[in-house]
Protein backbone atom coordinates (compact mmCIF):
# COMPACT_ATOMS: atom_id res chain seq x y z
CA UNK A 1 0.00 0.00 0.00
CA UNK A 2 1.01 3.31 -0.55
CA UNK A 3 0.45 6.32 1.27
CA UNK A 4 -2.30 7.25 2.00
CA UNK A 5 -4.48 10.06 3.31
CA UNK A 6 -8.13 9.51 4.75
CA UNK A 7 -10.29 11.71 6.98
CA UNK A 8 -12.46 9.90 8.98
CA UNK A 9 -15.46 10.88 10.93
CA UNK A 10 -15.19 14.73 11.02
CA UNK A 11 -11.43 14.44 10.40
CA UNK A 12 -10.59 13.88 13.76
CA UNK A 13 -7.73 10.85 12.55
CA UNK A 14 -5.55 10.61 9.44
CA UNK A 15 -3.77 6.96 8.51
CA UNK A 16 -0.47 8.06 7.03
CA UNK A 17 0.99 5.40 6.15
CA UNK A 18 1.96 1.15 6.84
CA UNK A 19 0.75 0.29 10.67
CA UNK A 20 4.07 0.81 12.35
CA UNK A 21 2.92 4.41 11.89
CA UNK A 22 -0.47 4.72 11.69
CA UNK A 23 -1.16 2.68 15.23
CA UNK A 24 0.97 5.12 17.30
CA UNK A 25 0.06 8.37 15.54
CA UNK A 26 -3.67 7.41 15.55
CA UNK A 27 -3.04 6.91 19.37
CA UNK A 28 -0.96 9.76 19.90
CA UNK A 29 -2.94 12.40 18.06
CA UNK A 30 -6.36 10.99 20.09
CA UNK A 31 -4.67 11.48 23.39
CA UNK A 32 -3.54 14.79 21.87
CA UNK A 33 -7.36 15.64 21.11
CA UNK A 34 -8.93 14.97 23.99
CA UNK A 35 -5.73 17.00 26.53
CA UNK A 36 -4.82 13.62 27.92
CA UNK A 37 -1.96 12.26 28.25
CA UNK A 38 -0.90 8.89 29.02
CA UNK A 39 3.12 8.25 29.40
CA UNK A 40 6.51 10.62 28.66
CA UNK A 41 6.25 8.62 25.67
CA UNK A 42 3.93 11.03 24.17
CA UNK A 43 5.77 14.07 22.30
CA UNK A 44 2.96 16.94 21.47
CA UNK A 45 4.59 19.36 19.09
CA UNK A 46 1.19 20.75 18.17
CA UNK A 47 -2.20 20.04 20.27
CA UNK A 48 -4.50 21.76 18.59
CA UNK A 49 -4.71 20.75 15.21
CA UNK A 50 -7.76 18.46 14.41
CA UNK A 51 -6.07 16.76 11.25
CA UNK A 52 -2.99 14.97 10.46
CA UNK A 53 -2.49 15.34 6.70
CA UNK A 54 0.30 13.75 4.86
CA UNK A 55 2.78 16.55 4.98
CA UNK A 56 2.86 16.21 8.42
CA UNK A 57 4.06 12.57 8.17
CA UNK A 58 7.42 12.86 9.83
CA UNK A 59 5.64 14.88 13.07
CA UNK A 60 3.67 11.62 13.09
CA UNK A 61 6.10 9.62 13.19
CA UNK A 62 7.64 11.91 16.08
CA UNK A 63 4.59 10.82 18.08
CA UNK A 64 5.62 7.29 17.74
CA UNK A 65 5.84 5.05 21.08
CA UNK A 66 9.09 3.18 20.66
CA UNK A 67 9.18 -0.09 22.30
CA UNK A 68 12.41 -0.97 21.25
CA UNK A 69 14.74 2.35 21.44
CA UNK A 70 15.03 5.47 23.41
CA UNK A 71 12.42 7.56 23.10
CA UNK A 72 13.08 10.04 20.12
CA UNK A 73 12.97 13.53 20.32
CA UNK A 74 13.76 15.03 17.23
CA UNK A 75 11.59 18.38 17.36
CA UNK A 76 12.00 19.80 20.77
CA UNK A 77 8.86 19.47 21.81
CA UNK A 78 7.63 19.08 24.98
CA UNK A 79 7.82 15.50 26.64
CA UNK A 80 5.20 15.20 29.16
CA UNK A 81 6.04 13.43 32.38
CA UNK A 82 2.43 12.49 33.06
CA UNK A 83 3.29 8.30 33.83
CA UNK A 84 3.69 9.53 37.58
CA UNK A 85 0.00 11.40 37.70
CA UNK A 86 -1.31 8.90 36.04
CA UNK A 87 -0.34 6.22 38.50
CA UNK A 88 -1.29 8.53 41.42
CA UNK A 89 -5.45 8.90 39.54
CA UNK A 90 -4.89 4.63 39.43
CA UNK A 91 -3.85 4.68 43.01
CA UNK A 92 -6.22 7.55 44.20
CA UNK A 93 -9.26 5.57 42.18
CA UNK A 94 -8.48 2.34 43.87
CA UNK A 95 -8.05 3.24 47.90
CA UNK A 96 -11.41 5.54 47.32
CA UNK A 97 -12.91 2.23 46.18
CA UNK A 98 -11.15 0.12 49.24
CA UNK A 99 -12.30 2.90 51.16
CA UNK A 100 -15.85 1.96 50.37
CA UNK A 101 -16.62 5.10 49.22
CA UNK A 102 -19.93 3.94 46.73
CA UNK A 103 -19.41 7.18 43.84
CA UNK A 104 -15.79 5.54 43.09
CA UNK A 105 -16.98 2.09 41.31
CA UNK A 106 -19.54 4.19 39.85
CA UNK A 107 -16.05 6.41 38.75
CA UNK A 108 -13.89 3.54 37.94
CA UNK A 109 -16.59 2.10 35.78
CA UNK A 110 -17.17 5.39 33.95
CA UNK A 111 -13.25 5.04 34.09
CA UNK A 112 -12.39 1.82 32.91
CA UNK A 113 -15.57 0.08 31.24
CA UNK A 114 -14.80 1.64 27.47
CA UNK A 115 -11.27 0.43 27.82
CA UNK A 116 -12.00 -2.78 28.93
CA UNK A 117 -14.78 -3.48 26.21
CA UNK A 118 -12.57 -2.12 23.36
CA UNK A 119 -10.21 -4.75 24.85
CA UNK A 120 -12.00 -7.74 25.86
CA UNK A 121 -14.31 -6.75 22.11
CA UNK A 122 -10.84 -7.04 20.26
CA UNK A 123 -9.97 -9.87 21.54
CA UNK A 124 -12.96 -11.94 21.31
CA UNK A 125 -14.66 -10.23 18.12
CA UNK A 126 -18.13 -10.94 19.51
CA UNK A 127 -20.35 -8.54 20.92
CA UNK A 128 -22.27 -11.17 22.83
CA UNK A 129 -19.05 -12.80 23.95
CA UNK A 130 -17.51 -9.40 25.12
CA UNK A 131 -20.54 -9.03 27.28
CA UNK A 132 -20.68 -12.06 28.78
CA UNK A 133 -16.84 -11.60 29.98
CA UNK A 134 -17.23 -7.81 30.54
CA UNK A 135 -19.77 -9.17 33.50
CA UNK A 136 -17.15 -11.80 35.09
CA UNK A 137 -14.37 -9.28 34.70
CA UNK A 138 -16.28 -6.69 36.79
CA UNK A 139 -17.51 -9.34 39.30
CA UNK A 140 -13.97 -10.39 39.84
CA UNK A 141 -12.71 -6.76 40.22
CA UNK A 142 -15.46 -5.63 42.62
CA UNK A 143 -14.60 -8.91 44.79
CA UNK A 144 -10.91 -8.75 44.43
CA UNK A 145 -10.07 -4.95 44.72
CA UNK A 146 -9.96 -5.13 48.20
CA UNK A 147 -7.02 -7.36 48.44
CA UNK A 148 -5.21 -5.02 45.56
CA UNK A 149 -2.10 -3.93 47.46
CA UNK A 150 -0.99 -1.28 45.00
CA UNK A 151 -3.43 0.81 43.72
CA UNK A 152 -1.24 2.48 41.67
CA UNK A 153 -0.69 -0.79 39.01
CA UNK A 154 -4.63 -0.91 39.10
CA UNK A 155 -4.27 -0.69 34.92
CA UNK A 156 -1.79 -3.29 34.68
CA UNK A 157 -4.22 -5.41 37.19
CA UNK A 158 -7.46 -4.53 35.64
CA UNK A 159 -6.52 -5.94 31.93
CA UNK A 160 -4.88 -8.58 33.80
CA UNK A 161 -8.55 -10.00 35.57
CA UNK A 162 -9.68 -9.08 31.58
CA UNK A 163 -7.25 -11.10 30.21
CA UNK A 164 -7.49 -14.14 32.47
CA UNK A 165 -11.19 -14.11 32.15
CA UNK A 166 -10.79 -13.85 28.58
CA UNK A 167 -8.79 -16.83 28.80
CA UNK A 168 -10.78 -18.78 30.61
CA UNK A 169 -13.74 -18.70 28.81
CA UNK A 170 -11.47 -19.89 25.95
CA UNK A 171 -9.97 -22.77 27.67
CA UNK A 172 -13.88 -23.58 29.13
CA UNK A 173 -14.96 -23.51 25.23
CA UNK A 174 -11.61 -25.00 23.63
CA UNK A 175 -12.66 -27.89 26.20
CA UNK A 176 -16.28 -28.72 24.70
CA UNK A 177 -14.87 -27.78 21.26
CA UNK A 178 -11.58 -28.98 20.81
CA UNK A 179 -11.60 -28.45 17.09
CA UNK A 180 -12.45 -25.50 17.06
CA UNK A 181 -9.82 -22.59 17.07
CA UNK A 182 -10.75 -19.15 17.90
CA UNK A 183 -7.53 -17.67 16.40
CA UNK A 184 -7.58 -16.81 12.77
CA UNK A 185 -4.34 -17.46 10.94
CA UNK A 186 -2.97 -13.92 9.26
CA UNK A 187 -2.35 -16.41 6.03
CA UNK A 188 -5.92 -17.31 5.94
CA UNK A 189 -6.68 -14.06 5.71
CA UNK A 190 -8.05 -13.33 1.85
CA UNK A 191 -5.77 -11.12 -0.04
CA UNK A 192 -9.13 -9.23 -1.74
CA UNK A 193 -10.02 -8.84 1.97
CA UNK A 194 -6.72 -7.74 3.06
CA UNK A 195 -6.56 -4.70 0.08
CA UNK A 196 -9.82 -3.22 1.22
CA UNK A 197 -9.59 -3.36 4.88
CA UNK A 198 -6.15 -1.11 4.80
CA UNK A 199 -8.29 1.33 2.89
CA UNK A 200 -10.23 2.90 6.03
CA UNK A 201 -9.42 2.42 9.49
CA UNK A 202 -12.31 -0.15 10.43
CA UNK A 203 -10.27 -2.55 7.85
CA UNK A 204 -7.41 -1.80 10.13
CA UNK A 205 -9.35 -2.84 13.07
CA UNK A 206 -10.37 -6.28 11.64
CA UNK A 207 -6.65 -6.17 10.18
CA UNK A 208 -5.67 -6.62 13.80
CA UNK A 209 -8.72 -8.60 14.72
CA UNK A 210 -7.22 -11.41 12.63
CA UNK A 211 -3.91 -10.96 14.49
CA UNK A 212 -3.04 -14.44 16.67
CA UNK A 213 -4.08 -13.71 20.12
CA UNK A 214 -0.57 -13.09 21.66
CA UNK A 215 -0.07 -11.01 19.27
CA UNK A 216 -2.98 -8.71 18.89
CA UNK A 217 -3.18 -8.50 22.81
CA UNK A 218 0.12 -7.12 23.05
CA UNK A 219 -0.28 -4.92 20.10
CA UNK A 220 -3.58 -3.55 21.67
CA UNK A 221 -1.89 -3.21 25.02
CA UNK A 222 0.60 -1.02 24.13
CA UNK A 223 -0.51 1.15 21.00
CA UNK A 224 -4.34 1.42 21.90
CA UNK A 225 -4.51 1.19 25.81
CA UNK A 226 -1.23 2.92 26.04
CA UNK A 227 0.02 0.33 28.99
CA UNK A 228 3.49 0.73 28.88
CA UNK A 229 5.97 -2.60 28.04
CA UNK A 230 6.22 -3.35 32.05
CA UNK A 231 2.33 -2.79 32.90
CA UNK A 232 1.87 -5.18 29.84
CA UNK A 233 4.67 -7.74 31.23
CA UNK A 234 2.61 -7.60 34.48
CA UNK A 235 -0.72 -7.80 32.67
CA UNK A 236 0.27 -11.23 30.78
CA UNK A 237 2.47 -12.18 33.48
CA UNK A 238 5.34 -13.20 30.99
CA UNK A 239 9.09 -11.59 30.91
CA UNK A 240 9.40 -7.89 29.15
CA UNK A 241 11.48 -9.58 26.74
CA UNK A 242 8.34 -11.69 25.73
CA UNK A 243 6.09 -8.12 25.55
CA UNK A 244 9.13 -6.99 22.96
CA UNK A 245 9.24 -9.86 20.96
CA UNK A 246 5.05 -10.27 20.39
CA UNK A 247 5.38 -6.27 19.98
CA UNK A 248 7.90 -6.62 17.25
CA UNK A 249 6.03 -10.27 15.58
CA UNK A 250 2.35 -8.23 15.86
CA UNK A 251 3.77 -5.14 13.73
CA UNK A 252 5.71 -7.25 11.67
CA UNK A 253 2.66 -9.29 10.50
CA UNK A 254 0.73 -6.10 10.24
CA UNK A 255 2.99 -4.42 7.97
CA UNK A 256 3.39 -7.61 6.27
CA UNK A 257 -0.38 -7.56 5.51
CA UNK A 258 -0.82 -4.17 4.45
CA UNK A 259 2.40 -4.44 2.24
CA UNK A 260 0.78 -7.06 0.46
CA UNK A 261 -2.48 -4.98 -0.04
CA UNK A 262 -0.51 -2.11 -1.41
CA UNK B 1 -9.84 3.79 14.01
CA UNK B 2 -12.98 1.88 14.94
CA UNK B 3 -13.61 2.17 18.79
CA UNK B 4 -16.07 -0.08 19.98
CA UNK B 5 -18.14 1.43 22.63
CA UNK B 6 -19.69 -0.73 25.11
CA UNK B 7 -23.55 -1.13 24.88
CA UNK B 8 -25.26 1.50 27.19
CA UNK B 9 -27.28 -1.75 28.33
CA UNK B 10 -24.35 -3.29 29.63
CA UNK B 11 -22.85 -0.08 31.19
CA UNK B 12 -26.62 0.25 33.06
CA UNK B 13 -26.20 -4.19 33.82
CA UNK B 14 -22.86 -3.46 35.51
CA UNK B 15 -23.77 0.00 37.31
CA UNK B 16 -26.44 -2.35 39.07
CA UNK B 17 -24.66 -5.35 39.72
CA UNK B 18 -21.97 -3.42 41.11
CA UNK B 19 -24.44 -1.53 43.60
CA UNK B 20 -26.14 -5.41 44.66
CA UNK B 21 -22.30 -6.25 45.05
CA UNK B 22 -21.86 -3.65 47.37
CA UNK B 23 -25.41 -3.33 49.14
CA UNK B 24 -24.16 -3.33 52.76
CA UNK B 25 -27.28 -5.31 54.19
CA UNK B 26 -26.17 -8.72 52.08
CA UNK B 27 -23.01 -8.42 54.18
CA UNK B 28 -24.93 -7.50 57.21
CA UNK B 29 -26.63 -10.84 57.01
CA UNK B 30 -23.80 -12.67 56.53
CA UNK B 31 -21.97 -11.00 59.33
CA UNK B 32 -25.19 -11.69 61.33
CA UNK B 33 -25.29 -15.35 60.21
CA UNK B 34 -21.28 -15.84 61.03
CA UNK B 35 -22.16 -14.06 65.05
CA UNK B 36 -25.19 -16.20 65.30
CA UNK B 37 -23.28 -19.52 64.44
CA UNK B 38 -20.54 -18.36 66.82
CA UNK B 39 -22.84 -18.39 69.93
CA UNK B 40 -24.45 -21.85 69.25
CA UNK B 41 -21.64 -22.86 68.87
CA UNK B 42 -20.10 -21.45 71.84
CA UNK B 43 -23.01 -22.82 73.88
CA UNK B 44 -23.20 -25.94 72.85
CA UNK B 45 -19.71 -26.63 72.87
CA UNK B 46 -19.84 -25.31 76.62
CA UNK B 47 -22.53 -27.63 77.48
CA UNK B 48 -20.85 -30.46 75.85
CA UNK B 49 -17.67 -29.85 77.92
CA UNK B 50 -18.99 -29.16 81.33
CA UNK B 51 -22.11 -31.56 81.05
CA UNK B 52 -20.92 -34.67 83.08
CA UNK B 53 -22.43 -37.64 82.84
CA UNK B 54 -24.42 -37.12 79.41
CA UNK B 55 -26.04 -39.77 77.72
CA UNK B 56 -23.85 -40.91 74.48
CA UNK B 57 -27.16 -39.92 72.13
CA UNK B 58 -26.92 -36.47 74.03
CA UNK B 59 -23.15 -36.13 73.02
CA UNK B 60 -23.21 -36.87 69.32
CA UNK B 61 -26.39 -34.63 69.05
CA UNK B 62 -24.49 -31.71 70.52
CA UNK B 63 -21.24 -32.80 68.75
CA UNK B 64 -23.40 -32.94 65.52
CA UNK B 65 -24.93 -29.10 66.59
CA UNK B 66 -21.59 -27.76 67.30
CA UNK B 67 -20.74 -29.20 64.16
CA UNK B 68 -22.88 -27.12 61.90
CA UNK B 69 -22.53 -24.18 63.88
CA UNK B 70 -18.59 -24.72 62.86
CA UNK B 71 -19.80 -25.16 59.60
CA UNK B 72 -22.38 -21.78 59.42
CA UNK B 73 -19.52 -19.66 60.57
CA UNK B 74 -17.10 -21.50 57.58
CA UNK B 75 -19.44 -20.85 55.07
CA UNK B 76 -20.20 -16.96 56.50
CA UNK B 77 -16.78 -16.50 56.85
CA UNK B 78 -16.13 -17.89 53.47
CA UNK B 79 -18.96 -15.78 52.02
CA UNK B 80 -17.04 -12.33 53.21
CA UNK B 81 -13.75 -12.86 52.01
CA UNK B 82 -14.67 -14.27 48.36
CA UNK B 83 -18.29 -13.13 47.70
CA UNK B 84 -19.55 -10.03 50.00
CA UNK B 85 -15.75 -8.67 50.04
CA UNK B 86 -15.61 -6.42 53.12
CA UNK B 87 -14.54 -3.36 52.12
CA UNK B 88 -12.61 -0.77 54.48
CA UNK B 89 -15.82 1.12 55.79
CA UNK B 90 -17.53 -2.47 55.39
CA UNK B 91 -15.00 -3.99 58.37
CA UNK B 92 -15.13 -0.81 60.78
CA UNK B 93 -19.45 -1.53 60.83
CA UNK B 94 -18.95 -5.12 61.16
CA UNK B 95 -16.09 -4.91 63.78
CA UNK B 96 -18.05 -2.80 66.18
CA UNK B 97 -21.34 -5.45 65.70
CA UNK B 98 -19.08 -8.13 66.58
CA UNK B 99 -17.95 -6.28 69.73
CA UNK B 100 -21.54 -5.28 70.74
CA UNK B 101 -22.68 -8.46 70.08
CA UNK B 102 -19.94 -10.87 71.93
CA UNK B 103 -20.55 -8.19 74.58
CA UNK B 104 -24.11 -9.26 74.86
CA UNK B 105 -23.21 -12.73 75.01
CA UNK B 106 -20.08 -12.59 77.16
CA UNK B 107 -22.52 -10.22 79.86
CA UNK B 108 -25.59 -12.98 79.20
CA UNK B 109 -23.25 -15.94 80.12
CA UNK B 110 -22.02 -14.76 82.86
CA UNK B 111 -25.16 -13.52 84.03
CA UNK B 112 -26.79 -17.15 83.54
CA UNK B 113 -23.67 -18.63 84.99
CA UNK B 114 -23.75 -16.38 88.03
CA UNK B 115 -27.68 -16.76 88.76
CA UNK B 116 -27.28 -20.89 88.68
CA UNK B 117 -24.76 -23.09 89.65
CA UNK B 118 -24.09 -24.28 86.62
CA UNK B 119 -20.71 -23.83 84.81
CA UNK B 120 -21.45 -24.76 81.22
CA UNK B 121 -22.38 -20.88 81.44
CA UNK B 122 -19.39 -19.43 82.63
CA UNK B 123 -17.37 -22.00 80.05
CA UNK B 124 -19.63 -20.05 77.49
CA UNK B 125 -18.59 -17.02 78.55
CA UNK B 126 -14.82 -18.04 78.45
CA UNK B 127 -15.79 -18.63 74.67
CA UNK B 128 -17.58 -15.50 74.62
CA UNK B 129 -14.33 -13.51 75.96
CA UNK B 130 -12.21 -15.06 73.16
CA UNK B 131 -14.94 -13.78 70.19
CA UNK B 132 -14.58 -10.48 72.10
CA UNK B 133 -10.82 -10.25 72.25
CA UNK B 134 -10.86 -11.37 68.24
CA UNK B 135 -13.87 -8.85 67.69
CA UNK B 136 -11.82 -5.94 68.93
CA UNK B 137 -8.67 -6.94 67.30
CA UNK B 138 -10.25 -6.84 64.14
CA UNK B 139 -11.76 -3.37 64.66
CA UNK B 140 -8.53 -1.92 65.76
CA UNK B 141 -6.89 -3.90 62.82
CA UNK B 142 -10.08 -2.26 60.50
CA UNK B 143 -9.57 1.34 62.24
CA UNK B 144 -5.75 1.18 61.86
CA UNK B 145 -6.25 0.18 57.62
CA UNK B 146 -9.07 3.01 56.85
CA UNK B 147 -6.87 5.79 58.48
CA UNK B 148 -3.77 4.55 56.63
CA UNK B 149 -6.21 4.66 53.56
CA UNK B 150 -7.71 7.92 54.54
CA UNK B 151 -4.00 9.02 54.69
CA UNK B 152 -3.19 7.82 51.66
CA UNK B 153 -6.20 9.17 49.54
CA UNK B 154 -5.81 12.71 51.24
CA UNK B 155 -1.90 13.03 50.60
CA UNK B 156 -3.01 12.32 46.93
CA UNK B 157 -5.84 14.06 46.41
CA UNK B 158 -3.18 16.95 47.66
CA UNK B 159 -0.55 16.05 45.34
CA UNK B 160 -3.03 15.79 42.34
CA UNK B 161 -4.45 19.15 43.13
CA UNK B 162 -1.06 20.69 43.30
CA UNK B 163 -0.24 19.33 39.72
CA UNK B 164 -3.28 20.81 38.33
CA UNK B 165 -2.07 24.21 39.43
Amino acid sequence: MSHKDLRISGSTLVILAVVPEILPAATSRRRAASGEFASSHDIVPFQHAPVLVASELTTARLCDREPFGPIRDYTGGTIVPTIDSRSKDDELLAIRCQLGEAAAFDDLIARWHGPLWVFVRRLTGDDDAAREILQDVWLRVIRGIPRLREGSKLRAWLFGIARRTLMDRLRDQYARTRTRDFDVDVDEIPAEAAVDEIDDLDGLERALQRLPLLEREAVTLFYLEELSLNEIAETLTVPLGTVKSRLFRGRWLLRERMTEGG
Amino acid sequence: MAHPTPPATLTEDLRRLTALELSLPSRLRYLALLLAAAAVSAIVIALLVTEPALPTRTSVALGVMGGAGVSWMIFATWVLTRQRILLSSHRIVAGRLAVVFSTLFVIGALSVGLTTSNASPFAAAAMGAVMLAAAVAMLARAKRHFAQLSKRRDELQRLLEQEDR
